[in-house]
C-alpha cells in the first residue's frame, strides 16, 4: 500500500534522486534567507503597487 | 462584378470595373467614407466581400435599445455585416463552407452610427498583407445563410461616442477575447459594461465622456477578474518588461495614455538584435528582443504596431500606429482570479535564486555560467504546460517523466532559462517553475528548477505535503524549444 508520503514521481528511477536538504531546518533556513534577502525589493514594489493603484483613480481617458 | 445588389446577399469582387468606393452606395446609410479608408487600409488583400443586408448585431442592439432608441433621430436597428475573402468567390461556391474557408479573412460589422460607423470586427491576421506579430486569438464560429465558418483574430470594435468611447472599447474588446477563448468568462455587452461602473462614478453614465483606469478595473473585478494596475511612474525602469512579461504570457492589457486607452494583444521581436555596446550583464531579459507590441486602438484599424522605439527594426509597410510606447503612462492587467503572484514579484525571488543562493548558476550549472543567460517569464496553466511535454522534449527523459507526474496548480509561472546564441534561435536549457498561487512572501513557491545539469523538485509544494527538495542528476541534456503556445504566430 502507498500512502502521500511515500509517493515517487519517478517511481522506477528513485535511485537517481536524493534529497538535497538530509535536515529539514536546513531547508527552512535556505527559505528564510532568500525571503529576508528580496524584503527591501518587495517593500519597493509594494510602494510602487500603491502609487499605481493612487494614479489609476486619477487616470482618465475617453 | 456586383452579383445581385438589389438582393440580401450581394457579393462584390474587385475587377477592372469594381473597387472598394463600389461599396459605399450598396451599404448606403451605413458604411460612410471614412469607414470605407479604414477597411480598405487593412484589407487590400480582399478579393471579394459579401454584404449580409439586416443583420441584428448583438452589441449594437444592446446599445441601440438602451441608448439610440431613445432618441429623436433614431438609426435603424440593423446592421450591416461584411465578410471579407482574399479569393474571387461565386454565389454557388457561397453555398460550401468546404470551398471558402480556405479564403475567408472575417468579417466587420457596419452600424449606422456616426462618426464611427465599424461595429464588431474579428479579421484573421494571417490574411492580412503586413505582419502582426504574435498575438492573442480566439475563435468564433459564425453563418452565412447556413453556411458555418470559422474565424481566428482578435476582437475589434471603434467607439460610437455615444455609449462607448475608447475606455468601454478597449475594454469590450479585452473582454470579448476571454469569452470567446475560455469557458468561464461570459459574453458582455457595451452598455454593460458601463453601467458595471455605477457605484463607481459621479455624474450621469450616458452619454459617456469615458472612464478611469481605476473604473476600468472595478469592471474587470466584477467580471471575475483580479486585476492589477501598472503606472510608469511607479514602477519606472520595470514598466515595459512588466508589460511584456503580461502579453508573453496570452494576457492582453489594457494600455493607457495620458488621454486614450487601446488593447495591447501581442508583440513583434527581432531575435537579431544586438546587444548594446560594451554590454556586460549577467543575465538578459526576453523582452530585450521586442520590437514593437501589437494594439487594437479603436480610432484606427486592428492589429497596429507600437513602436519600442523610433529606431526598431521594422519592416516598410507596416500598419504603424500614432502611439509609441514610450507614450503608455499606466496598464491595467486583467488577471485571472487563481494568479495570486504577481509577475515582478516572481522575478525578483526567481532572480535571487539564480544568483545569490546555494542554488545559483554559478555553482549549479557551469553551462549557464558560461555567459549571460536569458530569462524569459510567462505565465501559463498546468494542463497547457503539460499538453506541449511530448512535443518539446524537454532536454532530457527525466525532466520529461517528472513533468508529466507531477501535479501542477491550474496556474504557474515558468521563467525559462537558455544562453544568449540558442534563445536566438528559440530554444532553451532550463526552466524555473513556480505556483502563481502563493503568496511571495511564503517558503517553498517553487516547484521545479531545471538546469541542464540538475533537476531539483520540491516535493512538498509538488504533492502538498512537508517541505522535501529532491535532486535528480542528469547526463547528456540536450537544448529544447522554448514554448510559444501563449501567443499565436501570424
Amino acid at each position: 500500500m502507498t500512502d502521500d508520503t511515500t509517493l515517487e514521481l519517478i517511481p522506477d528511477q528513485d535511485q537517481v534522486s536524493h534529497k538535497t536538504f538530509e535536515d529539514q531546518s536546513e531547508y527552512d533556513a535556505f527559505w528564510q534567507r532568500l525571503l529576508d534577502s528580496i524584503e527591501p525589493t518587495l517593500e519597493k514594489l509594494a510602494e510602487a503597487r500603491r502609487q499605481s493603484e493612487e494614479a489609476a483613480k486619477r487616470h482618465h481617458v475617453r | 462584378m456586383i452579383d445581385e445588389p438589389r438582393s440580401p446577399l450581394p457579393l462584390v469582387t474587385f475587377d477592372n470595373q469594381t473597387e472598394w468606393n463600389d461599396l459605399l452606395p450598396l451599404c448606403n446609410r451605413y458604411l460612410d467614407e471614412a469607414g470605407l479608408r479604414r477597411l480598405n487600409s487593412c484589407l487590400g488583400v480582399v478579393r471579394t466581400v459579401v454584404i449580409e443586408r439586416h443583420y441584428i448585431d448583438k452589441d449594437y442592439r444592446d446599445t441601440f435599445s438602451n441608448y439610440h432608441s431613445k432618441r429623436f433621430s433614431t438609426p435603424p436597428s440593423r446592421c450591416l455585416r461584411l465578410h471579407f475573402f482574399d479569393e474571387p468567390i461565386t454565389r454557388d461556391q457561397l453555398r460550401s463552407a468546404e470551398q471558402i474557408q480556405s479564403s475567408y479573412c472575417g468579417y466587420s460589422i457596419i452600424r449606422p452610427t456616426r462618426p464611427n460607423c465599424i461595429g464588431r470586427t474579428l479579421l484573421d491576421p494571417r490574411k492580412l498583407q503586413y505582419p502582426t506579430g504574435d498575438l492573442c486569438t480566439c475563435e468564433e464560429t459564425l453563418s452565412i445563410q447556413g453556411v458555418i465558418l470559422d474565424v481566428h483574430g482578435f476582437p475589434f470594435i471603434s467607439q460610437d461616442a455615444d455609449v462607448t468611447v475608447c475606455a468601454q472599447s478597449a475594454l469590450w474588446m479585452v473582454l470579448r477575447f476571454f469569452s470567446n477563448r475560455y469557458r468561464p468568462y461570459r459574453e458582455i455587452y457595451p452598455v454593460e459594461i458601463t453601467q458595471l461602473t455605477r457605484d463607481y462614478s459621479i455624474g450621469r453614465m450616458f452619454p459617456s465622456a469615458g472612464l478611469t483606469n481605476w473604473q476600468m478595473a472595478e469592471v474587470l473585478r466584477q467580471l471575475g477578474f483580479s486585476p492589477l494596475q501598472y503606472s510608469r511612474e511607479g514602477y519606472q525602469d520595470q514598466f515595459e518588461h512588466i508589460l511584456a512579461t503580461y502579453v508573453e504570457s496570452g494576457v492582453p492589457v489594457l494600455a493607457a495614455t495620458r488621454k486614450h486607452v487601446v488593447a495591447c494583444l501581442g508583440r513583434s521581436h527581432d531575435l537579431q538584435k544586438q546587444l548594446p555596446p560594451g554590454f556586460n550583464q549577467p543575465y538578459l531579459k526576453s523582452s530585450f528582443f521586442n520590437t514593437a507590441y501589437t494594439i487594437n486602438d479603436d480610432n484606427g484599424i486592428p492589429y497596429q504596431l507600437l513602436r519600442v522605439d523610433n529606431q526598431a527594426a521594422v519592416a516598410p509597410m507596416l500598419p504603424l500606429s500614432r502611439l509609441q510606447l514610450k507614450e503608455i503612462e499606466a496598464f491595467t492587467c486583467p488577471l485571472p482570479q487563481r494568479v495570486f503572484l504577481s509577475a515582478e514579484q516572481l522575478e525578483v525571488v526567481v532572480l535571487e535564486l539564480l544568483r545569490n543562493t546555494d542554488f545559483r548558476i554559478e555553482i549549479c550549472s557551469p553551462t549557464l555560467a558560461q555567459g549571460t543567460f536569458v530569462i524569459r517569464t510567462f505565465l501559463t496553466t498546468g494542463r497547457s504546460f503539460k499538453r506541449y511535454l511530448d512535443d518539446r522534449g524537454m532536454g532530457h527523459q527525466t525532466v520529461y517523466k517528472v513533468y508529466r507526474n507531477m501535479p501542477l496548480p491550474h496556474f504557474i509561472w515558468v521563467c525559462e532559462l537558455s544562453s544568449i546564441d540558442l534563445f536566438r534561435q528559440q530554444r532553451i536549457v532550463g526552466e524555473v517553475i513556480w505556483d502563481a498561487t502563493r503568496n511571495v512572501y511564503e517558503p517553498s513557491g517553487w516547484l521545479a528548477l531545471h538546469y541542464p545539469e540538475r533537476l531539483y523538485v520540491d516535493y512538498g509544494s509538488a504533492l502538498n505535503r512537508a517541505r522535501s527538495l529532491r535532486d535528480f542528476n542528469l547526463d547528456k541534456s540536450t537544448d529544447y524549444p522554448l514554448m510559444t503556445h501563449n501567443l499565436r504566430a501570424t
